[in-house]
């Protein structure tokens, strides 16, 4: 593939998903702990959750290859690539909802400890924009940390 | 001789010959139907009796069900990979790329569900969400039970 010689080494893939993710857990924690509260208007922190969610998708679509695996069209990959895809989405499938499984528990004994009786507007924009950044691009990062290609094999 | 499927490795058990009784395509689908019986049934047994412990009552039928539906697709989505052969991995994959955003929302839809849970939500709609959740891990599996064709050879 042409697109492999512009390819992030493996370590670099896996910073950049780990960054994504990573930044995009801090903030929907700050949000929903609601220290923003006095500071910011709910809709502009649902706003700024938002820009925040775009921004990841935008970071993880710059690693091209990768990407692409995660997105084309079937029609548009060869015999390997293309397994290399239906291994990902299985992997993000078992993977999402093992997240939601523990975002359950976590949630759950959060709420217990601190009290928490509600959820808010805000909090529920952070979960909705984080399903969107995590479910648009998990593939595609799971491709990303995956894949040991010819560059990472020499 | 069969042996133990509890103690001999999954690979084993999944293609274990005492198991052949539900991998006609009929038995399979069957076992999808009280699969959705019993996710139906769980939250108006919770909502009826008041009490999570009636959960357990679902419980021991579920991982009934649920064993039996793993086994009758030979643990294609409970298995490994290198478990797999290249077919059956083909397949399992291309099931989980085809119902990724089926079971993304179905697991969404569950959390908040059951997210109310923490402000008197009903007991019908925390159970109705843990069973929304319980189709969206099982939807693969459920899915090939009911669609694959009957094995070659099988009565």
């Amino acid at each position: 593939m042409s697109s492999q010689s512009v390819s992030p080494s493996l370590l670099s893939r896996r910073f950049t998903v780990l960054t994504v993710y990573g930044g995009y857990l801090c903030l929907a924690l700050v949000v929903a702990s609601g220290q923003m509260d006095a500071h910011i208007m709910p809709s502009i922190q649902a706003l700024i959750a938002g820009i925040m969610a775009w921004s990841g998708v935008w970071i993880l679509s710059r690693m091209a290859p990768h990407w692409r695996l995660g997105q084309a069209p079937d029609a548009e990959l060869d015999e390997r690539e293309l397994s290399m895809r239906l291994r990902a989405y299985y992997l993000a499938y078992v993977i999402f909802n093992a997240t939601v499984f523990l975002f359950l528990v976590g949630a759950s004994l959060l709420m217990d400890i601190a009290k928490v009786s509600s959820v808010n507007y805000v909090q529920i924009s952070a979960v909705l924009w984080g399903v969107f950044l995590y479910g648009w691009t998990l593939p595609s990062a799971v491709i990303a940390w995956i894949d040991r290609g010819p560059a990472d094999d020499e | 001789m069969t042996d133990n499927p509890f103690t001999q490795p999954l690979r084993k058990t999944m293609n274990d010959p005492q198991f052949d009784w539900v991998r006609p395509q009929r038995m399979r689908r069957r076992m999808v139907m009280l699969f959705l019986a019993l996710v139906i049934a769980q939250p108006i047994l919770l909502a009826a009796t008041g009490s999570p412990l009636s959960l357990l009552l679902i419980l021991l039928p579920f991982i009934f069900v649920m064993g039996s539906l793993n086994a009758s697709i030979r643990g294609m989505t409970e298995l490994r990979a290198r478990d797999l052969d290249e077919r059956e991995d083909k397949v399992r994959n291309t099931v989980y790329a085809r119902l990724y955003w089926s079971g993304l929302i179905l697991g969404m839809i569950a959390a908040f569900m059951m997210s109310t849970m923490q402000k008197d939500g009903s007991l019908l709609l925390v159970g109705s969400g843990l069973s929304v959740f319980f189709v969206a891990i099982g939807l693969p599996t459920l899915w090939l039970a009911w669609s694959l064709p009957d094995e070659p050879g099988a009565d």
